[in-house]
């Protein structure tokens, strides 16, 4: 390559992280010692004051309830996610594709849609759920507007995560592995301590400190389940500080600040645990696993499995479909849930006429395919450059891609605001803002899915083509590209789905005309129309089942 | 079309692994770069096609110069015109044998009916005529490998380049593919490098071998008078001298000389190799030069450059029998007897012989 391209290339993207990256980070942290929020027009000076005011009893409390249901939340997706995973791996448990599938699925169920189905579900004493207990006479109720409740569910919708991690781990694990121990004479049950969980164990911690740092930052399920019992996590305090009249935003910045610095902390301390612990024993050989019999309880086991998948999709699913298919507000006990009189296509057609639905559909669908296009361009480029050259700076680059990773969405939200509500390009206030959002929140997923195809090409593929006679770029074009097509097309993928379902940066983002359809979602929460939360959220999580089904061949799409 | 590699350096960082050496392969022949991992053999034939650069030195490909670090020449990869065979086949998974091999011929924009020709000619061979329409992924190792050699020959290369083109198959069709390589190369009378660590390989292919060593040249010859004369321990043991001693030189007698090994119980007349004033000197004899008998009486006195030793391995391998068999001061000689129906056991004692000519006095490496 010759020299000026050689810093050209690196300096463009350089440039494009930093407006991506860096920037809001930077203006967060000016904000959080200055007196007045950042382009306000109103005059400033540095000061520490934001942070002395945090430090009150108000902040202590969200600080405890974010441990609290933080810790509580980890703990049961932790046993929830093991424990299925090691069903659908290693047990000969029945139908454990499907066993594989519960584990799984809730991640598609976003955490916005659940906490409003849930709050339907389990809190007063109308709570469908809480009708049901009445009328088989248990005079107690169940209330998930509270710390344990937040907790719980926190578990069963993180769940999928430590499952991934440790399904992966396990079925990693070569068969040999055991039998060897096996052979030289070790009962079950040392194999399992000396080899199995020193195995699995890289996966489990790793796991949980990724499920920990995202209970810690989650703002949607603490907002809709926590504020009216009038709980108060840390993000969810954040928002508050920026939102409530009067505004302090300077100290939201400074508790941005705090809260990045913890989830920062727990970031660097799984990336630190998980390397040099990359376990895999892959050998392309068919591998014949051993299942371990669960004898007389293979089906109390299935009937657990089922138990999860029912709570965390069956029964909002329920809620939902009550919801989008009722007309009568009021439901006093079990049998009007089931009642045929009620039943009406009403809710769905009025929220499927509804021009701001169908606006929100428009935009989501218009942000989101933004931040694909423009994001899997990037990310082709950028793993060129840090797998395939020498360019100075290429490591750098890296660790700038993977830093949103530590970002709380919340907080990277309130850093783009403040970036570009004073910038010379006029994006504030459009779809730009909010591509520009997903692209930056989601640059860690999309980059690796390219990432890992571009360094799972053998570079002599590219040499021969080189000694061939073709060109850097010919070579591009005709090896490298069509190589990791499979992992371009499904890095677009997971960011166009991660896309329309994110709300919680776009929170401070969009205008009455951009509202994606997660913002109308809450929008209609926040103004207590069950009836249209129910029934957009069906259209939606529908429609993002649809996308993910039909996307799942690229999703699987590799050379 | 010749190769001229002179004073080649290469560094990757403060390493260096390639320090200076010189090559030059006459128009039509195949030079062999010998040596173990990471001796800079790959290193050097990717400097020669232009994949790394060098730090230093000068490389002429057919009389052009491709780089030279004296005044910044550097002819990128695609403009050497060279043919490359790859360790991995590097045969592209998502086109079909016919699109792999054309592959070349499209960058050079050559007409489509003069490209299904000269593709279908060079499949023929190799000995792939009827495959050209399948997917690269449904071939074999062998496959491949006959694939990667098509294209790299497809456009007429000024030379080509093998990177242990056979390293990954297995032995029978090694040997086969050996034999198909040479005879092409012969044919087209193309001027080639192939880089292997496989002794067997080099002797068998080469015109001219280069042992190197940690970037540099130990040795360089034609194949039999280097396996004939080896220079030093170091390129002794890499040619298949297993029994190698230290050894104290103790009288001279012309071309031949008395040696004492390291163990001070063993003596032995050598063909002295070492320059006259080293006193420390290598012993090593090839194993199908030892002779091996069995011997009914431990006690008798024996003749010179015979020992009595204790056989611990007989391996019966078809053709031979590999022998292990130890003396008591400790040193285990290594055998091949190609007499297979007198086979000693295991446990037994026997003679070793080593006639003077076949034990060679060789200056010692330093490992």
């Amino acid at each position: 390559m010759n020299k000026p391209a050689r810093f050209a290339v690196p300096a463009a993207l350089y440039l494009i992280l930093a407006a991506l990256v860096i920037v809001p980070l930077v203006m967060i942290a000016a904000a959080s010692v200055m007196s007045a929020p950042p382009f306000s027009g109103t005059p400033f000076h540095w000061t520490l004051d934001n942070y002395r005011q945090l430090w009150s009893a108000e902040i202590g409390y969200a600080a405890l309830d974010t441990l609290i249901v933080s810790v509580g939340g980890t703990v049961i997706a932790l046993t929830i996610g093991a424990a299925l995973a090691w069903l659908a791996a290693r047990t000969d448990i029945p139908g454990r594709p499907l066993v594989y599938l519960a584990g799984i699925t809730p991640l598609f169920i976003s955490v916005l849609v659940a906490s409003t189905a849930w709050s339907a579900l389990a809190s007063g004493r109308t709570g469908y759920f809480n009708l049901l207990l009445t009328s088989i006479g248990i005079p107690w109720h169940v209330n998930v507007e509270s710390l344990t409740g937040i907790a719980l569910l926190f578990g069963l919708y993180y769940a999928p995560y430590p499952f991934i991690f440790m399904y992966g781990a396990l079925s990693l694990i070569h068969p040999d592995m055991e039998e060897a121990a096996a052979i030289a004479g070790a009962p079950i049950v040392t194999i399992l301590r000396r080899i199995t969980f020193p195995l699995v164990k890289p996966a489990l911690l790793g796991s949980m400190l990724l499920v920990f740092a995202l209970m810690i930052e989650d703002f949607p399920m603490p907002q809709i389940l926590g504020g009216p019992a009038g709980i108060e996590t840390l993000s969810v305090a954040v928002y508050n500080l920026m939102t409530r009249v009067p505004t302090q935003q300077n100290a939201a910045g400074a508790l941005s600040v705090l809260l990045m610095a913890l989830i920062c902390s727990f970031v660097l301390l799984q990336r630190r645990l998980l390397a040099g612990t990359d376990y895999r024993t892959v050998t392309g050989k068919g591998m014949q696993y051993r299942q371990t019999p669960l004898g007389v309880l293979r089906w109390p086991a299935l009937a657990l499995v089922l138990g999860y998948a029912l709570l965390a999709i069956g029964a909002p699913t329920f809620a939902l479909l009550e919801g989008a298919f009722r007309t009568n507000v009021y439901i006093p006990n079990v049998a009007a849930l089931f009642a045929p009189a009620g039943i009406s296509t009403a809710p769905i057609v009025a929220a499927l006429t509804d021009p701001d639905v169908l606006a929100g559909v428009v935009n989501s669908v218009v942000a989101g395919a933004g931040a694909a296009i423009a994001g899997s361009i990037l990310f082709f480029i950028l793993a060129y450059v840090v797998h395939r050259t020498n360019l100075p700076g290429r490591k750098q680059l890296e660790y700038l891609a993977m830093l949103p990773l530590a970002v709380p969405a919340l907080v990277l939200g309130i850093g783009i605001l403040w970036t570009w509500v004073a910038a010379p390009i006029p994006v504030y206030g459009t779809l730009t803002i909010l591509s520009i959002a997903y692209l930056t929140r989601f640059f860690p997923q999309g980059y690796r899915a390219v990432a890992s195809s571009i360094s799972q090409i053998h570079e002599d593929l590219e040499n021969a083509a080189r000694v061939a006679g073709a060109s850097r770029l010919q070579t591009i074009r005709r090896i490298t590209l069509p190589l990791v097509r499979g992992g371009v097309v499904s890095s677009a993928f997971i960011m166009l789905v991660l896309s329309i379902r994110e709300l919680t940066a776009s929170l401070f983002l969009y205008t009455t005309t951009t509202r994606t359809l997660a913002i109308v979602i809450y929008e209609k929460y926040i103004t207590g129309s069950w009836a249209a939360v129910a029934s957009i959220s069906l259209i939606f999580t529908a429609s993002l089942a649809l996308i993910t089904l039909a996307g799942r061949r690229w999703l699987q799409a590799r050379i | 079309m010749s190769i001229d590699v002179v004073g080649l350096e290469k560094k990757f960082g403060d390493v260096t692994v390639v320090c200076g050496i010189d090559v030059h392969v006459p128009n039509g022949k195949m030079l062999v770069l010998l040596g173990p991992s990471g001796c800079g053999k790959t290193t050097t034939m990717r400097c020669i096609a232009g994949l790394d650069t060098p730090s230093r030195g000068r490389i002429e490909i057919a009389g052009n110069v491709v780089y030279d670090a004296a005044d910044g020449t550097n002819v990128p990869v695609e403009r050497r015109h060279v043919g490359m065979v790859f360790q991995s086949y590097a045969i592209w998974p998502h086109l079909t044998v016919f699109q792999n091999v054309a592959f070349p011929l499209e960058i050079q924009r050559v007409g489509k009916t003069e490209t299904a020709e000269r593709v279908h000619d060079m499949l023929t061979l190799v000995g792939l005529g009827d495959y050209s329409s399948r997917g690269a992924s449904q071939l074999s190792g062998g496959q491949m490998q006959r694939v990667a050699l098509a294209r790299s020959l497809i456009n007429k290369p000024a030379v080509l380049l093998l990177d242990e083109p056979l390293s990954n198959l297995d032995a029978r069709l090694r040997d086969y593919l050996r034999v198909q390589l040479r005879e092409i190369q012969m044919q087209l009378a193309i001027t080639a490098v192939y880089v292997t660590h496989d002794q067997h390989e080099a002797l068998a292919l080469a015109d001219e071998i280069v042992v190197l060593r940690a970037g540099t040249i130990l040795q360089r010859g034609e194949p039999i008078d280097l396996y004939g004369h080896p220079c030093s321990s170091a390129v002794a043991e890499f040619l298949g001298y297993s029994n190698i001693f230290t050894a104290t030189v103790t009288a001279r007698d012309g071309a031949l000389a008395d040696v004492t090994f390291e163990t001070g119980k063993e003596s032995v007349r050598g063909a002295l190799v070492a320059p006259p004033g080293d006193a420390v000197v290598a012993a090593c004899v090839r194993p199908n030069d030892v002779r091996i008998a069995a011997l009914a009486d431990a006690a008798a006195a024996l003749p010179p450059n015979t020992f009595a030793a204790e056989i611990t391995l007989a391996s019966f391998e078809g053709s031979h029998i590999h022998y292990q068999a130890r003396c008591t001061s400790g040193i285990v000689w290594d055998v091949i007897c190609a007499d297979v129906s007198g086979a000693l056991r295991v446990g037994s004692t026997a003679s070793i012989h080593v006639a003077p000519e076949s034990v060679l006095l060789l200056p010692q490496d330093q490992a």
